[in-house]
């Protein structure tokens, strides 16, 4: 069974405000993904690798096509789902690293990594031990904690996203460069933490542009061509 | 598929005018317990108008509000004898109004504002009523030792942050607010975004939220409504509608965010 399969999806973003230009950004390739497999998104600039996450994640309308993720021992089509199921398939099912943090300013990092877990019913101390031991080992050291993230290098920032979308237990994780501004050897902290996750049969959807890391931790990759989404 | 639970308050095909002038046409929309519903738009597009409706202080000319009583009851707003709405507004419901002037009583202390609800519910304890003001004091940031003061003596944005403990401190499960951080300055609209953003997640408390800041709607939200001249030009949630505005209007509203 599939955790998620991606059919005929195409996005085009109509621009009122230039008097109804149509920008047409994504074609893509059919593709499923199933338990504890990793696919990396290849392709130029613009080929729409980000807008392929934003719209399995629901924050982009698709214009056609369908996108069916396995939610709740039901098969949930993301493309037709009211706000609140999406809400919900977000809540258990699928989590998203986008490339920024965006958290209300003066929250601890801990609270803002462990707000996913509370969502799932964990209760406080476990969250929050959950949260300390993920951000440790993404080398975010415990002095820093209890400190809102926006003081922190964009490096930093980045781990806390990306351990803020680890925490829960969603089954599907998609990752927006997740290893972008990162120091060789943070980098390589964050990848070991997306294996870890693989291995415990997690499927994750992940933009990555270095060949070598992609090698080393996607099981297939999907080409996304600049001609196909601008034909 | 949607998770069966109900909403802790429905507005359905809401008009409403004053006199000849039609201010809110068609409104639908949902609250949903441990949610933020954001309601944006331009200014005189009828949000203001429209938390009054929700909250029973003015009727509809067609369409029907419908929220819980606490009780796990839905009732009709239109229905009430006007001693339960009262009931209902000064303990489950709660409004927390653009003018803190309006809502407060400027000549009662802090202490005797915050804790009014908490009376309505009755609490006596005079030790543990001057406790709980005390403790709500400080969560809104403004200084304990001033519980017997006057809000006279009060700044426009500590008003603004005493109506909202005034309100908070019953716990209540429907929460109206119009524009709770408009006039505070950052870095305590951070705070108080906080102090929300927690309750909502502990109590389960269903909100509206009315605000011309896109980012507050962003960061509190989960689900937004855009209006312009009082018709709902765009609904979904808060992500979908900022990041790929479909109306001409929510377009413009979102390509003219300032950004830092």
């Amino acid at each position: 069974m599939n955790l998620l399969e991606v059919e005929s999806l195409e996005k085009t973003f109509t621009l009122h405000l230039r008097g109804g230009q149509r920008l047409p950004t994504l074609r893509a390739p059919d593709f499923q993904l199933q338990a504890g497999e990793c696919v990396a998104l290849r392709g130029p600039s613009g080929a729409g690798k980000s807008t392929l996450l934003r719209c399995v994640f629901g924050s982009y309308r698709v214009d056609s096509g369908s996108i069916y993720l396995h939610h709740q021992q039901q098969c949930l089509e993301l493309s037709r789902a009211d706000s609140r199921s999406i809400l919900d398939a977000r809540r258990w099912s699928m989590a998203y690293a986008s490339q920024f943090l965006r958290v209300i300013p003066r929250v601890s990092t801990l609270a803002i990594v462990a707000e996913p877990a509370l969502l799932q019913g964990k209760s406080d101390t476990e969250a929050a031990a959950r949260a300390r031991e993920l951000l440790l080992r993404l080398n975010i050291p415990l002095a820093l904690h209890h400190l809102p993230p926006a003081s922190f290098s964009g490096g930093e920032q980045q781990r806390v996203n990306v351990a803020r979308t680890l925490i829960g237990t969603h089954p599907l994780l998609l990752l927006d460069e997740p290893t972008a501004s990162l120091d060789p050897a943070n980098a390589a902290l964050i990848l070991a933490e997306i294996r870890r996750a693989k291995e415990n049969g997690r499927s994750i959807l992940l933009i990555l542009h270095d060949p070598q890391q992609i090698r080393k931790l996607a099981d297939r990759e999907l080409i996304l061509a600049a001609g196909d989404a601008c034909s | 598929m949607t998770p069966q639970i109900e909403p802790s308050l429905r507005a359905q095909d809401l008009d409403f005018a004053f006199g000849q002038r039609k201010v809110l046409h068609d409104v639908h929309l949902e609250l949903y317990p441990g949610e933020v519903l954001a309601i944006v738009g331009e200014s005189g597009s009828g949000k203001s108008t429209l938390l009054r409706l929700l909250h029973g202080d003015l009727r509809p000319s067609r369409g029907v509000v419908e929220a819980d009583d606490g009780h796990g009851r839905r009732c009709d707003l239109a229905e009430l004898r006007q001693q339960e709405l009262r009931q209902l507004q000064r303990s489950r419901w709660a409004l927390m109004t653009q003018n803190s002037r309006d809502s407060l009583r400027m000549q009662h202390s802090a202490g005797a504002n915050i804790i009014e609800r908490r009376l309505a519910q009755g609490e006596r304890s005079y030790a543990r009523l001057r406790a709980e003001a005390k403790d709500w004091l400080a969560r809104v940031e403004i200084d304990p030792d001033r519980i017997d003061d006057t809000p006279q003596q009060f700044s426009g944005g500590m008003l603004q942050r005493l109506q909202l403990a005034r309100v908070l401190i019953s716990r209540p499960s429907i929460l109206l607010l119009d524009e709770p951080t408009s006039g505070l300055d950052l870095s305590v609209q951070a705070a108080v975004l906080d102090l929300i953003r927690k309750l909502v997640q502990s109590s389960a408390m269903a909100v509206a939220l009315v605000t011309h800041d896109l980012g507050v709607a962003r960061l509190l939200a989960q689900r937004l409504i855009i209006l312009q001249g009082g018709r709902v030009v765009e609904a979904g949630l808060v992500d979908q509608v900022l990041e790929d505005p479909q109306h001409p209007y929510s377009q413009l509203l979102v390509a003219s965010v300032l950004t830092l």
